[in-house]
């Protein structure tokens, strides 16, 4: 609690006679005075930069390369320094804020530097050596402030590279997969593990769809990555993995409904055996392992990894798949009595019956009764989802208190 | 020892940078002078406040002179070998993939652009479309039609625009 709010408090007690005049300081001296005179130079500094900032931005073609060059090198030292320096004697926030304006610097340092001498990259070059440097400042200081802003470099560099150069950089997934991949792994802390395993699935989609290769091999990086999820004992991996590959999948499922009854779909894809072969080399050691550590219930998680294109009729299989994953998730919930697997299935089975409903009742249904039907059929569902979750939640609770 | 780790990663972001520019101005001492012509370009444009917009004859490569794909993805890189033949250089080959100049050629690389069909001709963009310069000085420049730029090629590849005339 705040000093001041504890102050006009405890001061109402006194004056009541319920404590003393000491008491009261002895109270108000427990909540520690915060040292604010920081935020006032930081704006201070903040505001002198911007408006050195302004200044340069609006005569910078006037100024010499030379000096171009000295200006940029002059900020990033600047930040990077006063950062250090900062961290250590002041405060660490406000340091790493410095450090990370600096690598932002940096950044705009190189794309400057590159347009002022004429560079011409033929890859994201210049988002890969921005990484890099992102990352070895987060190995120095080891704070997640630079792990999310090195990770986001690192995966926008890997879209950069996808829309200008049409083009998958194997540089920056490496560095993902051992810079990135090693401390995820060392420290398995959420915040990391979902960053990582979001990342690399953006990443496969870039190297999927740069490279030309049919979308369905997603479907084979979403199931690494499950299976590496799956594989880890440590909380702060498994599950962020196995959740961002599962609503990875969900979603290509719902694309796949209404994708595979679409002849012209269909025809534009190609389907390949070899695919299947390494879905099954993949997926074997998965249902081994899961079998091994006796993981029967979240066994169903794998009905989204299913290749329903490859059969006919498969945007009704692809519906089915939803509807399997959602009710499963219902009832092994239930059954475990794990309110987190219930509140999931609740909102999956929704969302399946929403998309059933679009993809079956569109064309055949006056629009506004399309509407009308499907807003009651929603309404009754989750009343009788909503209700079951609570018959639930009270019986649990009723357990505990027996 | 831990804050050397520190200075070190600061140390190599700044010669990073100061690579990048010094290695510009080490084009004058390495590399190889050619002579290029310009297009025309329409007067209304070629004026644009401190620089010049340049449009090359060597970007617009005839089709007998390539030798790579038939439409490589866009922006890919190219490489062309140029020969000096009357005063200035031209394109003796061109291609997407990798290929090596002989003695008196000079290797550029280039942005692949388009492939235009009809007139069978490869566009590329060698990244030298402007041509900066002091303030007042565009005039000079707005009535001449057809210009020759010298340009100088880096070993490494860099290149950039020394005159004008």
């Amino acid at each position: 609690m705040n000093r001041e709010a504890i102050k006009k408090e405890a001061k109402k007690w006194s004056k009541q006679g319920i404590i003393t005049e000491q008491q009261l300081d002895e109270i108000v001296d427990l909540y520690p005075k915060r040292d604010r005179s920081f935020l006032l130079l930081t704006f201070a500094a903040l505001f002198i930069g911007l408006g050195f900032l302004t200044f340069i931005a609006s005569n910078w073609s006037w100024i010499p390369q030379i000096g171009k060059m000295t200006i940029i090198l002059l900020f990033m030292i600047g930040f990077y320094v006063s950062g250090e320096l900062i961290y250590r004697k002041k405060s660490k926030p406000v340091g790493l804020s410095f450090i990370v304006i600096g690598l932002f610097v940096f950044g705009a340092g190189i794309f400057l530097t590159g347009q002022m001498y004429n560079y011409m990259y033929f890859q994201a070059i210049p988002f890969l050596i921005w990484s890099l440097a992102g990352v070895a400042l987060f190995i120095f200081y080891q704070h997640a402030s630079l792990y999310v802003v090195s990770i986001v470099i690192t995966t926008v560099g890997q879209l950069y590279s996808a829309f200008v150069y049409s083009d998958f950089n194997l540089g920056l997934f490496l560095v993902l997969l051992f810079a990135f991949g090693h401390y995820t792994y060392r420290q398995a802390r959420y915040l990391y593990g979902y960053l990582f395993a979001i990342s690399f699935m953006v990443q496969t989609m870039v190297l999927v769809f740069a490279d030309g290769h049919d979308y369905y091999w997603l479907i084979i990086g979403s199931l690494v990555l499950y299976g590496l999820g799956s594989l880890v004992r440590k909380q702060g991996l498994n599950r962020p993995f196995r959740h961002v590959s599962l609503i990875a999948m969900f979603i290509l499922g719902i694309f796949h409904v209404f994708l595979l009854g679409n002849s012209y779909f269909l025809d534009s894809i190609e389907f390949e055996l070899i695919f299947l072969a390494i879905w099954i080399i993949i997926l074997i050691p998965i249902v081994v392992m899961k079998t091994m550590k006796q993981e029967f219930s979240n066994m169903i998680e794998l009905a989204l990894f299913v290749p329903v294109f490859f059969v006919p009729y498969s945007d009704l299989l692809a519906m089915l798949v939803l509807f399997i994953y959602s009710l499963g998730m219902l009832l092994i919930g239930y059954k475990e009595e794990h309110y987190r697997k219930i509140t999931l299935g609740t909102f999956a089975f929704l969302i399946s019956t929403l998309i059933a409903y679009i993809h079956l009742a569109w064309a055949f249904l006056n629009k506004s009764l399309f509407f009308f039907l499907g807003g009651i059929i929603l309404f009754i569902l989750s009343f009788l989802l909503e209700r079951k979750r609570r018959e639930h939640k009270q019986d649990a609770r009723g357990g505990n208190d027996e | 020892m831990k804050r050397l780790f520190f200075y070190i990663i600061v140390a190599l972001q700044i010669m990073f940078l100061v690579g990048m520019a010094v290695s510009y101005y080490l084009i004058d001492y390495f590399g190889e002078t050619i002579e290029l012509k310009t297009l025309p370009v329409d007067p209304q444009d070629i004026f644009y406040g401190d620089y010049v917009t340049l449009r090359y004859e060597i970007e617009e490569i005839p089709s007998s002179t390539w030798q790579g794909e038939e439409s490589p993805p866009y922006d890919s890189q190219v490489y062309v070998l140029l020969e000096k033949q009357n005063e200035v250089y031209n394109v003796v080959n061109a291609s997407n993939e990798r290929i090596e100049p002989s003695s008196g050629q000079v290797m550029l690389h280039a942005k692949y652009e388009y492939h235009d069909s009809m007139q069978n001709i490869y566009y590329v963009d060698y990244g030298l479309d402007r041509y900066y310069i002091e303030d007042n000085t565009g005039e000079q420049y707005e009535q001449s039609g057809e210009m020759v730029v010298t340009v100088a090629v880096a070993p490494w590849g860099q290149k950039k625009i020394l005159d004008l005339e």
